[in-house]
């Protein structure tokens, strides 16, 4: 079930905090077990299939917790369970999203012709993976410890969170479960949660959604792109993605906070970064939390030499970037970061900042370039599009797309028209937010309450954002 | 404080959302819920596999012509002149055997259609039994009679810009007026060789098409799973399937991407499957020379004139091209030397050298020893 879906916006999340503080005065077990099942329901409406693999998942991470905690907390240093309980993880994730990966590059480098699994790739899988490697290393330092089977179940399938994250710890999510005074309905906490969802809602359908044609079909004509083409196509991924996931988290922070449960925040405003290392600290925040603690602090962090530590940077990032997907495109990407990283490292050791308008515009173009390999299929199509972009086939200001061909073309049919000039200015409006001081979460944190135009500039959001959940494109056969 | 804010947030967005789902109920745009009543009938047709289900629910017919763009300039008064009958055409642009299985059986459910006329083309049957020629969901939920699923109709802004549409007047979407024209598209289009191999590339003649590809035992499950069960389901049902035909270059892309020899086998499992069935009737004209070697009938390789489209109504009326095994056997060892031993550049050479006729718009078709002509309107 996604969260811009009917489903879940007029049954599910109605229904699930009803029951939720209904149960929570009777028993909090019973509203817990109650929010871990409609968890568990809200991941199975999507296939029903793969609530096994979940299940298996959660039971053999629960038994290995189960015993690094009870180990820990007996002094015992259980490494060997440890690394089983990494091992099976990274297995699982191995095989449901990297077997064909790893297939299609040993047929390459033998010549072999093995065949491919074609599994089907489980949806979340990557996020509840993480968080339960997470929970591990954290029970076997002894800073969690969970034995009770319900809890457990709830911190991984919490639904706001299962699917597209934050990556939330263990130790931040459990005391609140367990506090019972969050149990009762909090109309403050209400209020921001609904508003913030609204404004997650509204990001994706409003912003995110409309700007998707313009990507896709820049993408798709990645070979024959002028120089104004590239860029709109560039900015119009970039801009695309950023209100997609972070209304999509907005959406799992607003969710969670209906029901006082407060989740880790994941972006805050990352275009407005001055450089690459502020970047990371505001753009899909809990993975880069996890990367630091979960891989690069392990690996040896900044306590070797310069060198190692650099290394650490492009090998770490590297990694994020294959955590994204299992293509090369996706490790190419993170390791560009890794790899800004430590330019910045020595940028800063020549001791000329830039201005910060400047940083930012340069953070940003950096980014926005590198999104282009991230969404690209190929490399060939990723550097075709950057080629467009740095003017290497000229730059002329041909509008060559069928999206917004219409663009200083006579005679455009009035729906082309009027849907070119909508996407055109959600395209400014989205340019234009991305820059704003304030982010959605500051937004709902800040908002009066009290003024009646708030009250009903949201209801009109929401309904809005209710009407758009089902946009459908125009089916538009490629020959007529 | 905060509780009137919930309260006010969600009331305001739950009436606005009532408010719109009235509207889109009562002017009802894709004739869902009834026939166009309110408004003058709109056929978009970017929208087919939305509007095509509530037509076969609520409008009067006979007989269903279906298939994918090459049905949808048959005109359904033509084939009542020759047939009898009344029919509708609710074909769809790109329609996969999926489509067609989730259509006809909305259609044949409401006890209707005394018999469907469908094209069957390959590239339908491609891919897993439920794909859809639409890269969207399909909307499964305007093909049932169930209210309670029919949120995303009523509630979604592609339906309320359609119905603002209706009720201010507007034509911003592209659609006709003419029930006997619903999907039509043929105006302005010419038919002449050089046309149809306009902006080919004899290395890869599928890359203006991007078919996908196919596999034998893939077309056979979409068969079985979309058209087979509608067949025996329906047994007081007459179905026609036709083979639309194709310019040879169709063939030649076949034989190009190694898809020939599994097309030609599907050809023989589907009359073989089918035999037994006394409500199924096959024609084929894929294997009619004076229609695939001359390009001069066609706008594009796959997409014949209309003056084409009207006569093979009339050889259908007249039984001629249906299959028996020794024509399935035949037909299929023609395309296969006919495919083998021409060349797309020598097919391209000739077609680009041929004159453009006076009225490019297609050529009369006789068959052997045929019919007069229809008459062109």
């Amino acid at each position: 079930m996604l969260f811009n879906s009917y489903e879940f916006l007029l049954v599910f999340l109605p229904a699930v905090i009803l029951g939720y503080f209904a149960l929570a005065r009777l028993s909090a077990w019973a509203a817990n077990a109650f929010l871990a099942a409609a968890s568990v329901a809200f991941y199975a409406w999507w296939k029903l299939d793969f609530v096994w693999i979940l299940a298996a998942s959660i039971t053999a991470n629960y038994l290995f917790g189960h015993r690094l905690s009870r180990d820990s907390a007996a002094g015992k240093n259980d490494r060997a369970i440890l690394t089983l309980g990494i091992v099976f993880n990274l297995g699982l994730l191995g095989y449901f999203k990297y077997a064909d990966f790893f297939i299609a590059n040993f047929n390459a480098v033998t010549g072999a012709n093995a065949s491919f699994l074609r599994v089907a790739l489980p949806l979340g899988i990557s996020f509840f993976t993480f968080t339960q490697i997470a929970y591990l290393v954290d029970a076997w330092k002894g800073k969690a410890a969970e034995y009770s089977a319900t809890n457990y179940v709830l911190f991984v399938t919490f639904f706001p969170h299962l699917l597209a994250g934050p990556i939330i710890h263990h130790k931040e999510m459990m005391p609140q479960f367990a506090d019972r005074s969050l149990k009762r309905v909090d109309w403050e906490n209400m209020a921001r949660g609904l508003a913030l969802f609204a404004l997650g809602l509204g990001k994706k359908v409003l912003i995110a959604d409309p700007l998707a044609p313009w990507a896709n079909s820049g993408f798709a004509h990645a070979q024959s792109l002028s120089f104004a083409d590239g860029w709109i196509t560039m900015l119009a991924y970039t801009l695309q993605l950023v209100f997609d996931f972070s209304g999509y988290t907005d959406m799992a922070l607003g969710a969670a906070l209906m029901l006082n449960i407060r989740l880790p925040l994941n972006f805050d405003s990352p275009y407005r970064s001055a450089d690459i290392q502020e970047f990371w600290r505001r753009w899909h925040m809990t993975l880069s939390r996890f990367l630091r603690d979960y891989v690069y602090i392990p690996l040896g962090g900044n306590r070797g030499s310069e060198a190692r530590m650099l290394v650490l940077f492009v090998v770490t990032f590297a990694l994020g970037g294959f955590w994204h997907g299992a293509a090369w495109t996706y490790v190419l990407w993170g390791t560009l970061h890794g790899v800004a990283l430590v330019v910045l490292h020595f940028w800063r050791k020549l001791g000329h900042p830039m201005p910060r308008p400047l940083a930012v515009l340069v953070t940003f173009l950096f980014v926005s370039a590198a999104l282009v390999i991230f969404r690209a299929p190929t490399l060939d199509d990723a550097l075709a599009i950057l080629r467009s972009v740095a003017g290497l086939n000229g730059l002329g200001l041909a509008f060559t797309v069928p999206e917004w061909s219409w663009i200083g073309r006579s005679g455009v049919a009035p729906a082309e028209l009027a849907q070119g000039v909508l996407t055109a200015a959600i395209f400014a409006v989205a340019l234009v937010l991305t820059f704003t001081p304030r982010n959605s979460n500051q937004v709902a944190a800040a908002l009066d309450l009290r003024m009646p135009r708030t009250r009903y500039a949201y209801g009109f959001l929401l309904a809005l954002a209710l009407v758009f959940v089902q946009n459908p494109t125009e089916f538009i056969y490629f020959i007529f | 404080m905060a509780r009137r804010f919930v309260s006010i947030v969600l009331g305001l967005a739950l009436a606005l959302a009532a408010a719109v789902i009235a509207f889109n109920a009562w002017v009802d745009p894709f004739q869902h819920y009834r026939k166009a009543e309110r408004f003058p009938a709109r056929f978009y047709n970017a929208w087919q596999r939305y509007e095509n289900p509530g037509l076969a629910k609520h409008w009067d017919y006979d007989r269903i012509v279906t298939g994918s763009s090459l049905m949808e300039c048959v005109i359904p008064e033509d084939v009542d002149r020759v047939m009898g009958g009344k029919t509708i055409n609710l074909s769809v642009s790109a329609q996969t055997a999926y489509d067609a299985g989730q259509l006809l059986g909305a259609a044949l459910r409401t006890g209707k259609p005394k018999h469907i006329v469908m094209n069957l083309d390959y590239n339908a049957f491609s891919g897993a039994p439920d794909r859809s020629g639409f890269t969207e969901p399909f909307p499964r939920y305007m093909y049932d009679d169930a209210l309670w699923n029919d949120l995303p109709y009523l509630l979604g802004v592609g339906t309320l810009r359609k119905s603002l549409e209706a009720v201010l007047g507007l034509k911003w979407s592209r659609f006709n007026t003419d029930p006997e024209r619903m999907w039509y598209w043929m105006e302005g289009h010419q038919f002449f060789a050089a046309k149809a191999v306009q902006g080919l590339d004899p290395d890869n003649l599928n890359a203006r098409f991007r078919q996908p590809p196919r596999t034998l035992e893939g077309m056979k499950a979409s068969f079985e799973a979309n058209l087979a069960p509608l067949i025996e389901g329906y047994p007081g049902t007459r179905f026609t399937f036709l083979y639309a035909p194709y310019a040879i270059l169709v063939w030649l892309d076949f034989e190009q991407r190694g898809q020939l020899d599994l097309t030609l086998a599907f050809r023989e499992w589907v009359f073989e499957r089918t035999r037994r069935y006394p409500n199924v009737e096959i024609f084929d004209f894929h294997a009619e020379p004076s229609i695939v070697l001359d390009l001069d009938h066609f706008t594009d390789i796959y997409h014949y004139s209309p003056r084409l489209s009207q006569a093979l109504i009339q050889a259908m009326h007249e039984g001629r091209y249906k299959l028996t095994p020794e024509m399935v056997r035949g037909n299929n060892a023609w395309l296969r030397s006919v495919a083998r031993t021409k060349t797309p550049r020598q097919v391209i050479a000739e077609a680009l050298a041929k004159p453009m006729p006076e009225s490019p718009d297609g050529k009369f078709f006789v068959p052997p020893g045929g019919f007069a002509p229809p008459r062109v309107n």
